[in-house]
């Protein structure tokens, strides 16, 4: 349980670090030198070089997975600072390149790479393949490419692209030749490359050592399945409702073929986790197909979308659409095995009655929980007399009494439907530091 | 609105790093080193136009382009400005000069094994051609 306030300050903390990581090759490499300027644009460009350099090497960080630099932020956050952070490292990469090419053609020499240099060839090929990465990465879907395809790309791509980077600093050379810069620079290289080793070999290795194996596969309403999974060793795999977990099913840790899924079981039953699924693309698809007895692998728990971080909150209000009701599901099942009889309201939107995911376990739990359900149905069926269409802000000011107000809010949905219910509820003066909701519509 | 404020610390931070970019450039290159380096460049185009032998220092021009040497030199603020060669020949012999065209070992320590391969790419040249490049250095 962290403080909303320690939070925020842990948070300021990791953002100073980012900055002190991201400018120091910079002040190391070329700040400690006795004054000798080489003219101001190319010193400007050099400057560029180093820092894009340095931010390229902590993208392999951010995407690290490491539990003390996610909490603060939540993972979600932490993905979107390595997308916005990529193109703004790209933007100074090109910086980098356009300055010398327009100011210092010379120095650049030769494009065709058989005349060329080879470490001023390694720059360009590294630079070509980092805009390569970003444009596969913000425009995956439109590119028709699919996800796993994409992943392996992204991870060849990146991991080449760094490493023809530092062979084109090490080829330039004359930043890096005074022993004791030498000698940071090393350590600042074996840096990145311990977390390449780390995230590509170690982790993989770690989540062998501990598989898990498919208990049971049920069929949901809504094309949606709950796998059912268990640790083979039997230990029990504890985690805080709300949480998810990056799944592998079938294939093995270092394929890198893993997907991000919510837990939807509750957290004191830590035994076996459920995991509840629908068929959206190529993977979601195949998931229902899942004989018992596959081996699967689990990396988690992540993610801070839970009200175990809000102990104090006099009550919850849980705004979901279609499937985004399985980390929900998760919180209200632990809620109720807890015997925790705090006021909650649950806004469940959905296509179609028919569809409605743990429609009757929902109805049971208003035994177990003071919860008020309110369903709301987009397609409504001819003798339906609940709410329908969307989740707007007339309905929100509808049931939202003042006391409400208060409460800690938790939405998982379509990004549209999560976009719009925020201004909402910001519209209605719920304060923003009680909405929470994760992002998972990246690429 | 998570996702605004991760933009919005992006933008926050590549504004810090280009304006920090900007006084890291500006510290390195202040007004009165650039004034010398000016003085260095006219005084180098003022004793080329009293070198006579045009023919021998444009030959000479023509190797220096054609084994990339503004890669790592500039001359007269083209090429590479880490190591500008205006001026650069005054100090040393015609001996001393060669020993730095053609990369000589005696130079390893002063300059490092990585720069000193770079160098014995001008092995390959004929002694005629390392003499005329030598002219065009004087020339500079």
């Amino acid at each position: 349980m962290i403080r909303r306030g320690a939070l925020v300050s842990s948070s300021v903390l990791w953002l100073c670090i980012y900055l002190v990581l991201v400018l120091s090759p910079l002040f190391i490499l070329l700040g400690l030198r006795e004054l000798d300027g080489s003219g101001f644009w190319w010193d400007f460009s050099m400057a560029l070089g180093f820092t894009a350099m340095a931010m390229m090497g902590i993208q392999f960080l951010l995407t690290a997975r490491f539990k003390r630099i996610t909490q603060p932020f939540g993972i979600d956050i932490i993905y979107y600072f390595h997308r916005y952070f990529a193109v703004l490292a790209i933007c100074l990469l090109l910086l980098h390149y356009l300055i010398l090419k327009f100011q210092y053609p010379d120095a650049l020499g030769v494009l065709n790479p058989l005349e060329a240099a080879d470490y001023l060839s390694a720059g360009r090929v590294a630079l070509l393949l980092f805009v390569m990465m970003v444009i596969t990465s913000l425009w995956r879907k439109q590119l028709h490419l699919n996800y796993d395809l994409w992943r392996l790309i992204h991870i060849l791509f990146a991991v080449s692209a760094f490493l023809l980077a530092l062979w084109h600093i090490e080829g330039v050379g004359y930043y890096i030749d005074a022993p004791e810069k030498r000698w940071l620079w090393s350590a600042y290289t074996l840096l990145w490359l311990c977390l390449i080793a780390y995230v590509r070999i170690l982790k993989p290795w770690q989540m062998f050592k501990h598989p898990f194996k498919v208990e049971k596969v049920k069929q949901e309403r809504g094309d949606a399945c709950t796998l059912t999974i268990k640790s083979v060793s039997g230990e029990p795999f504890s985690f805080s409702p709300g949480q998810f977990a990056w799944l592998t099913l079938d294939d093995s840790p270092w394929h890198i073929r893993e997907h991000p899924f919510s837990i939807s079981s509750s957290s004191e039953q830590s035994q076996q986790i459920e995991f509840t699924i629908k068929s959206l693309g190529d993977f979601t698809s195949r998931v229902k197909e899942t004989q018992p007895g596959t081996t699967a692998y689990i990396d988690g728990p992540y993610g801070i979308f839970s009200v175990d971080q809000y102990p104090q909150a006099p009550g919850f209000v849980f705004i979901a659409g279609g499937v985004g009701a399985a980390p929900i599901m998760s919180m209200l099942r632990s809620l109720a095995d807890r015997n925790d009889k705090r006021p909650l309201l649950f806004i469940y939107a959905n296509n179609q009655w028919q569809d409605v995911i743990f429609r009757e376990e929902l109805e049971s739990l208003k035994n177990r929980l003071n919860i008020q359900l309110l369903h709301v149905i987009k397609y409504p069926h001819e003798n339906y007399d609940g709410q329908s269409g969307y989740v707007t802000q007339e309905l929100l000011s509808a049931v939202l009494d003042q006391d409400l107000l208060q409460y800690e809010y938790f939405l998982c949905g379509p990004w549209a439907m999560a976009e719009s219910v925020q201004c909402a509820l910001h519209a209605l003066k719920v304060p923003l530091g009680n909405v929470h909701f994760e992002l998972f519509d990246m690429v | 609105m998570r996702e605004m404020w991760a933009r919005r610390i992006a933008y926050l931070t590549g504004v810090v790093v280009i304006v920090l970019s900007v006084l890291f450039a500006k510290l390195q290159n202040p007004a009165d080193v650039s004034k010398e380096r000016e003085t260095r460049l006219k005084s180098a185009i003022v004793s080329e136009n009293n070198i006579k032998n045009k023919e021998y220092i444009r030959l000479g021009k023509q190797i220096y382009v054609q084994q990339s040497c503004a890669m790592c030199h500039s001359v007269k603020g083209d090429g590479n400005p880490r190591n500008p060669l205006d001026g650069a020949s005054e100090q040393l012999t015609d001996k001393q000069l060669k020993q730095w065209v053609v990369g000589a070992p005696e130079l390893e320590e002063r300059i490092g094994a990585g720069v000193l391969r770079l160098k014995q790419a001008n092995q390959k040249l004929t002694e005629d051609q390392i003499e005329l490049l030598i002219f065009y250095l004087r020339s500079i």
